[in-house]
């Protein structure tokens, strides 16, 4: 499988990574007549890892000689894939047509905020205006209480390049598919993959809120109505309580040495349990403060109590389960210093 | 023609994770056949929203939506002749998807080795929280666990203020799809090798890389300020503005020198625009408390999406934060009839999103999520046939 990234983002970086992953000889045409993505290219271990076992062609897309070098790639390529606007696209050559004119079996696989039709296909769009758009940013981040008129609690984008890396993973089973598609026709094919199309499904909840109860989620609305839940301050960090079932606050309540408030059988009940949820998150800050996150984690688990460690990052590079499994693994050679990079989420 | 066409996938999903990545499999026009237990519901079709409030198994719009344009089976697999049954379809697919925890497949003597004993080139996607292997692999936890475990959660904070719950179901839905990803590949490699596979997807790692780019660039360090919530160090300014209405917002972010121009013009401040201390995001960055002032007086007054519409024609990135309602009515998803109404049996017309992907413009059908056990006589009936 031969892909060609001529994506400038994070997102068709991400998504000819992993092709690359599963055996595509992945060339990377880098622009030389425009401007560098800094999420892509600002930052020299970044680019390591997103073009890793990728060969890179530089061509200057506006010129006739690259245009004839963009011919010459394309002709033995099974795969392009592109992320700028249709109007971009066309004027670079990029464009499925102008593809299908040069080689009639090529994927094209387009990966833009809005898709390729429809009234926004020209418009600008990145990760946080996609997150915005598809209806996530009005109710991330979630279970805020409403204070005055709501002007400190804006809506949010989604973490770091969480939108361009989520749609990268599906931009590259869209490739996979439309290779298979080309299995059955014998001709090329474009795939249009749009940011905020791909982001709604994971609204499913939210949409079935409004459809049937006329509800509209919102930053405000309180999805689980359980107690104690949420994320929590303890020593070192933050916690995120979740007790669902009677076991469960029984196990915390052995957790925090079983203090007498806590053993009436009123709490044993959710509802009651909700209903004084501020009079007990008052009770249980000055056993979480006193104890390391890592540890509420690991005494709740041997319980099956489920609460989790609020992970920072850098936490992330300490924690037992990932190394165990392997998940960051060195670069190969080349890269100074030696650094990790995250690997996974399968054992290949 | 349909990708998947001709491929059959059993799909022993529940919840979320192992659905959806099913139903993805199902748009592309895989045959997927789901296995549900008559005694152990998935928890999603007993749970409501449910149309005109009243419950049923085949009624819930959130297991309806994850489970469109599947075939439904009933099977106890606990019991013996039903478990037999079961490995018979197996037989005959080409992939298995499960999410249940670790140790649960093995327990039900449907584990990986035995599948394979029936069909030696099975593809086998088992999605779990944090992998079949680790010391963490039996941690039990509900949704949005893996938002705090992965660092998602430690980003989602407004400045200087502590982390918070996330929208979206990230864990779940970027697994679904990496899930697909590896299932396609594997379908390849068999294609062309004869062999099967076996994926252990961790749900952790996917959530993790999710923020690969900061993972590599700030190795075992902590994340400067400037990457967490609405802002964005190479993109400035880069925010979230009020509109005129109630908790109206527009998001609006500077990518380059076009966009910056393209601002100026909007707030007309042209000289700005040739203000040499201002043409780059950290010139922007020390005078970003006049900026911000600047654009929010612009964007108090009028609308979201009459703000959108202005910045998109003068080239500047820019989308208003759409309720559901709003999104329902969006130009763009509706001239792309990106939400559908299909005829459920029972509760009757639906909306529904499209499949996320369009080839050559099409975006595959829609067929109803199935009624419990629709279809176990039909495919009971087929097996016999075979054997």
């Amino acid at each position: 499988m031969k892909v060609l990234d001529a994506g400038r983002g994070l997102a068709v970086a991400y998504a000819a990574r992993m092709l690359a992953s599963v055996g595509a000889k992945v060339t990377r045409i880098v622009d030389t007549g425009a401007p560098s993505d800094p999420h892509r290219d600002g930052h020299p271990a970044v680019q390591a890892f997103l073009d890793q076992s990728k060969r890179v062609a530089a061509i200057d897309l506006r010129s006739v000689a690259g245009q004839r070098d963009l011919s010459a790639l394309s002709l033995d390529a099974d795969v392009l894939i592109d992320d700028r606007r249709p109007l971009e696209s066309e004027r670079c050559g990029l464009d499925f047509s102008s593809m299908e004119a040069v080689n009639s079996r090529i994927v094209v696989a387009s990966v833009t905020p809005f898709g390729t039709t429809g009234p926004y296909r020209n418009y600008r769009g990145n990760d946080a205006v996609a997150t915005f758009m598809s209806g996530l940013g009005y109710m991330n981040p979630r279970d805020m209480a409403k204070g005055g008129d709501g002007g400190s609690q804006p809506p949010m984008k989604l973490p770091g390049s969480l939108v361009s890396i989520y749609s990268g993973i599906s931009a590259a089973g869209a490739v996979l598919s439309a290779l298979r598609l080309r299995e059955q026709t014998g001709r090329g094919h474009h795939v249009d993959v749009s940011m905020v199309e791909t982001l709604i499904p994971t609204m499913r909840r939210e949409l079935s809120k409004f459809f049937y109860e006329g509800i509209t989620s919102s930053r405000f609305m309180r999805v689980w109505k359980l107690a104690p839940w949420g994320i929590k301050k303890c020593r070192d960090g933050y916690v995120f309580l979740q007790i669902v079932e009677e076991h469960h606050w029984r196990g915390f309540v052995d957790m925090m040495g079983n203090p007498e408030w806590a053993l009436d059988e009123r709490y044993l009940d959710n509802d009651y349990r909700y209903e004084h949820r501020v009079d007990i998150e008052k009770r249980i800050a000055p056993w979480l403060a006193a104890h390391p996150k890592a540890e509420i984690a690991w005494e709740a688990q041997k319980r099956s109590v489920p609460f989790a460690a609020v992970n920072t990052l850098r936490d992330l590079a300490h924690m037992p389960q990932l190394s165990d499994r392997g998940f960051f693994k060195p670069f190969a050679d080349g890269v100074q210093p030696p650094q990790l990079f995250p690997a996974g989420p399968y054992p290949s | 023609m349909m990708p998947l066409a001709g491929v059959r996938v059993v799909d022993f999903g529940h919840v979320w994770a192992g659905p959806y990545c099913a139903a993805t499999l199902a748009d592309l026009g895989a045959d997927v056949i789901k296995i549900e237990s008559p005694t152990r519901l998935d928890v999603h079709r007993r749970q409501g929203p449910y149309p005109h409030n009243e419950a049923g198994v085949n009624r819930s719009g959130v297991w309806n939506a994850q489970n469109r344009n599947k075939k439904s089976i009933c099977f106890d697999l606990t019991d013996d002749v039903q478990r037999e049954q079961a490995k018979q379809i197996v037989r005959q697919s080409d992939v298995v998807i499960e999410n249940f925890s670790p140790g649960v497949m093995k327990k039900l003597g449907l584990d990986f080795e035995t599948l394979r004993a029936i069909k030696p080139d099975i593809i086998v996607a088992a999605l779990s929280a944090f992998g079949q292997t680790g010391p963490q692999s039996r941690y039990v936890g509900y949704g949005p666990s893996l938002d705090a475990w992965s660092g998602l959660c430690s980003l989602n904070a407004y400045p200087g203020q502590p982390p918070l719950a996330l929208g979206g179901m990230f864990p779940d839905t970027a697994s679904a799809l990496y899930a697909c990803f590896a299932i396609l590949a594997a379908l390849r490699h068999r294609d062309a090798t004869g062999e099967g596979r076996y994926i252990d997807l961790s749900e952790l790692e996917v959530s993790a890389l999710l923020l690969a780019d900061l993972l590599v660039q700030f190795p075992g360090e902590e994340i400067p300020e400037d990457w967490v919530g609405n802002r964005d160090p190479y993109l400035v300014p880069q925010n979230t503005y009020r509109c005129a209405g109630e908790d109206a917002w527009i998001m609006i972010s500077v990518e380059d020198e076009p966009s910056w121009r393209g601002l100026c013009d909007v707030l007309g401040r042209p000289e700005w625009a040739d203000d040499s201390t201002l043409s780059t995001p950290e010139g922007r960055l020390r005078q970003l408390e006049a900026i911000e002032a600047e654009i929010t007086r612009w964007t108090r007054g009028r609308t979201a999406h009459d703000a959108f519409e202005k910045l998109q024609a003068h080239g500047v990135p820019a989308g208003p934060a759409l309720s559901i309602p709003q999104l329902l009515e969006d130009e763009n998803l509706k001239s792309r009839d990106f939400f559908r109404e299909v005829r459920h049996p029972e509760v009757g017309t639906q909306t529904i999103y499209a499949p996320i992907w369009r080839f050559d413009g099409f975006a595959g059908e829609t067929r109803p999520a199935p009624l419990l056990g629709q279809d176990t006589e039909n495919i009971l009936a087929a097996l016999r046939e075979v054997s």
